[in-house]
């Protein structure tokens, strides 16, 4: 199956040129908006889908999601008494993670990586971000999304359970706990079913 | 395995990444652009269900005017566009040329709800307040969007951008059947398939 997939910055309201657009393809058309939504045009049919969406319009969203990222390695010199933290090119995520069964960074010569540091338009972490925690590294994401609050938190895992925790930003919404809280026990549950 | 990190060191690579990503967020806070109009879903699928209609019958009376005048028949006309009506059994494209006392309709391509178009040369020329407004917004949109919609192309306008439709220069290529080379050039598009 083929699909059409953008982001879009001149509002975060779905348009009627992709209703346009997907008519005219005949094929589905995703977009991404800045606060971290994405839609999904069936012809003239629009719905919301997300990354845990099943199918195609899981796999879309989350290479839109993959697209609005900025992230970051941070890194120190091996050896080095007092940390001095270098950054390093950006590194996909959620891309990255989509394709690989595993997590896998590469540093300068001489430099350890000290986290992975991710921008993204949705604070709740992607379906995959455990491979990257299970890489041993700790994931930090920033809220950048339209009208979001600002709010920033690291994903971990600590004592063998995966945590979040937020060390600035407006507390999270009931739907922001209930989101996180489920993809921190999906998390879990993988960890848990491997051998 | 996971490597154990101190709370400082992540509150360290944190502040960091802060400061790295200040730029960003100063940049985007520029680009914002102004808002535009909001519509709930269900008049989004029906504007872009509309546009299409449009679209599909301003393509088929193109080729059918094409036949009829020939492109360089056009030119000589002094063709300048076409605005299109839609009614429950169809719907009209009519074709404007500039004339000394301003645009005027000089052809008509009327479909009907069913059976074949036809293509009179219409009585009344003189586009009403509508039809005249409908003219302008396209004329205002024409000479203020992206030059990328050239002369070769037909276009849809709209506030966001506009849609292209390759003219071919091969007479063969103009079968309706063969019209899907289409793109759709949006201001905001910044990404392609996925």
């Amino acid at each position: 199956m083929e699909e059409v997939s953008w982001t879009q910055i001149v509002s975060t309201a779905p348009l009627e040129t992709a209703v346009f657009a997907s008519l005219s393809y005949k094929m589905p058309v995703f977009v991404g908006t800045m606060d971290g939504k994405i839609w999904k045009f069936d012809g003239d049919n629009v719905v919301n889908v997300d990354m845990d969406s099943p199918g195609v319009a899981g796999s879309a969203a989350r290479y839109i999601a993959g697209l609005m990222e900025v992230c970051r390695i941070i890194e120190t010199k091996i050896g080095e008494t007092s940390e001095k933290y270098n950054l390093q090119d950006s590194v996909d995520v959620i891309n990255a993670t989509e394709k690989d069964a595993s997590f896998k960074l590469t540093t300068s010569a001489g430099y350890q990586a000290v986290s992975v540091t991710c921008g993204r338009r949705d604070f709740v972490p992607a379906p995959n971000d455990y491979k990257v925690v299970l890489a041993g590294y700790p994931l930090i994401i920033m809220d950048t999304g339209t009208g979001h609050p600002e709010r920033i938190a690291s994903l971990e895992i600590v004592s063998g359970r995966f945590q979040f925790r937020q060390f600035e930003g407006d507390p999270p919404t009931d739907e922001l706990k209930s989101r996180i809280g489920a993809r921190l026990d999906a998390f879990q549950n993988i960890v848990q079913a491997k051998p | 395995m996971t490597h154990a990190r101190s709370f400082g060191r992540l509150v360290a690579t944190w502040a960091l990444f802060v400061v790295l990503l200040a730029p960003l967020r100063a940049a985007l806070a520029d680009d914002a652009p102004p808002a535009i109009r909001q519509f709930d879903v269900p008049t989004i699928e029906k504007l872009g269900r509309e546009m299409y209609d449009q679209d599909q019958l301003a393509w088929k009376a193109t080729d059918i005017a094409l036949a009829h005048f020939t492109e360089e028949g056009l030119k000589a006309q002094k063709t300048h566009g076409w605005i299109v009506e839609t009614t429950q059994a169809g719907g009209v494209v009519r074709f404007v040329h500039d004339t000394p006392d301003g645009p005027a309709f000089f052809y008509d391509v009327t479909f009907p709800g069913t059976g074949t178009p036809t293509a009179p040369i219409p009585d009344n020329t003189t586009p009403n307040t509508e039809e005249r407004a409908q003219y302008d917004a396209r004329t205002l949109a024409v000479a203020n969007i992206n030059p990328s919609c050239s002369n070769r192309r037909r276009e849809i306008h709209y506030s966001e951008g506009c849609t292209l439709e390759e003219l071919h220069d091969d007479e063969k290529t103009r079968d309706p059947q063969r019209r899907n080379g289409r793109s759709l050039v949006d201001a905001n598009r910044v990404d392609g398939a996925a």
